[in-house]
């Protein structure tokens, strides 16, 4: 239905092994350009459902290839600066540069803050919000060293519009991407770069399905305390990855040149209530 | 660089005789849709600059049907709800349907708050709330 050009382009996408990571990756690469996929390719401690694998991230690439388009896959850790630098220059050496980082990886467990454990604060601070600080940091500084602009989208979450019971950690860095969107905005603009993030609601993917499996399929009820989180479909919750694609395509393009800052909710309604 | 598909849809798009409205006219026909163009095409009382005409909005019906699609123009005055049920009526009585409304129609004007009359702010509520 909607066609973008980026051909020439180059994108950066985090946790890109399965989800919404590969859903933009297959994007960017329908509409022309060629694309780092980059994951972590293994679990970490406080996660409680499989993060991406090797073989996933390879999937992703020929998926991308299939599209006519060139991959690069990188397993990085986004928590990780010297990894995240090296995956940068990686992928500029390869390509010659990145136009656009989509900045989506991220992890999510539950626990009441109360009772939640350090080591759970801290994996999903450092993963969900210093990994998005970090990409922004290392790609940032290309944009800048290379003059021509360019164009970041995280993914924040609609528990970065309100708060989400047993999600304090997910909430607080979602809502951390949004106070990080806005500076860099604000730092970036003479660069010509546009920084914005994007607000999913639940989305049917490999995080969403891997929570219900180790927490109970009512692991979310907590959150439609307001009404249902999809007012179009209140029997399914869950929106589409490619749903989130679409938001990032068009804010990864000219014809939101004069759109930064924001946060864009796709949210099925959600937080309409 | 970017394209949609709205073939066989109908945009109404308010406020259509110039500015943004007229922008977006545009974009949906080259996209596509067939477009219903709807402005006031007279002047406001407390808006102290010129609305749009209805020369500008014949342009507008011009622009759209340079791009391949059909238009169909409208006056009407979306503060006024008479004007606009006849209005939807007609552009379902051409087109068969809507399937986009373009909520654009809008007026400015500035007065501090204690120094408003209410004339200006009955105009511009009245156009820009009540009439969306």
């Amino acid at each position: 239905m909607v066609s973008y050009d980026f051909s020439g382009q180059v994108a950066f996408v985090t946790g890109a092994a399965h989800g919404q990571g590969r859903s933009h990756a297959q994007h960017y690469a329908k509409h022309g350009a060629d694309v780092v996929v980059t994951d972590i390719s293994r679990n970490m401690d406080t996660v409680p459902y499989d993060l991406g694998t090797s073989e996933e991230l390879d999937e992703t690439a020929s998926l991308v290839e299939d599209e006519g388009q060139e991959a690069l896959a990188i397993e990085m850790d986004v928590r990780h600066e010297s990894a995240v630098e090296a995956a940068v220059d990686e992928a500029v050496d390869h390509f010659g540069k990145i136009d656009i980082l989509a900045n989506n990886a991220g992890i999510e467990s539950m626990a009441d803050a109360v009772k939640m454990d350090e080591a759970t604060w801290d994996e999903m601070l450092d993963t969900n919000l210093k990994g998005v600080w970090l990409c922004a940091k290392h790609v940032g500084q290309h944009f800048i060293e290379r003059g021509d602009g360019g164009k970041i989208v995280s993914t924040a979450s609609t528990a970065g519009l309100i708060g989400a019971p047993s999600n304090a950690h997910y909430a607080s860095a979602k809502w951390g991407i949004r106070g990080l969107t806005k500076t860099l905005a604000l730092e970036l603009a003479e660069y010509d770069v546009n920084v914005n993030c994007v607000c999913p609601t639940v989305v049917n993917t490999p995080m969403i399905s891997g929570m219900m499996e180790a927490y109970g399929e009512e692991v979310f009820e907590d959150m439609s305390i307001s009404g249902p989180m999809n007012i179009f479909n209140p029997e399914d919750p869950g929106i589409e990855a490619s749903d989130i694609s679409e938001a990032y395509m068009w804010l990864s393009s000219d014809a939101a040149r004069y759109v930064t800052g924001i946060e864009l909710p796709v949210d099925a309604g959600f937080t309409a209530k | 660089m970017v394209s949609y598909d709205f073939s066989g849809k109908v945009a109404l798009v308010t406020g259509a005789a110039h500015g943004m409205g007229r922008t977006h006219a545009q974009h949906y026909a080259r996209h596509g849709a067939d477009v219903v163009c709807l402005d006031i095409c007279e002047n406001k009382p407390s808006v102290p600059y010129d609305l749009g005409t209805n020369e500008e909005l014949k342009e507008t019906a011009r622009l759209v049907e340079d791009e391949g699609a059909k238009a169909l123009t409208v006056e009407a005055d979306v503060s006024n709800e008479d004007e606009v049920e006849a209005a939807v009526e007609q552009a379902i009585d051409h087109f068969g349907k809507v399937d986009i409304l373009a909520n654009n129609a809008a007026v400015e004007s500035l007065a501090e708050l204690t120094q408003m009359d209410k004339a200006m702010w009955d105009e511009l509520i009245d156009t820009n709330l009540k009439g969306v």
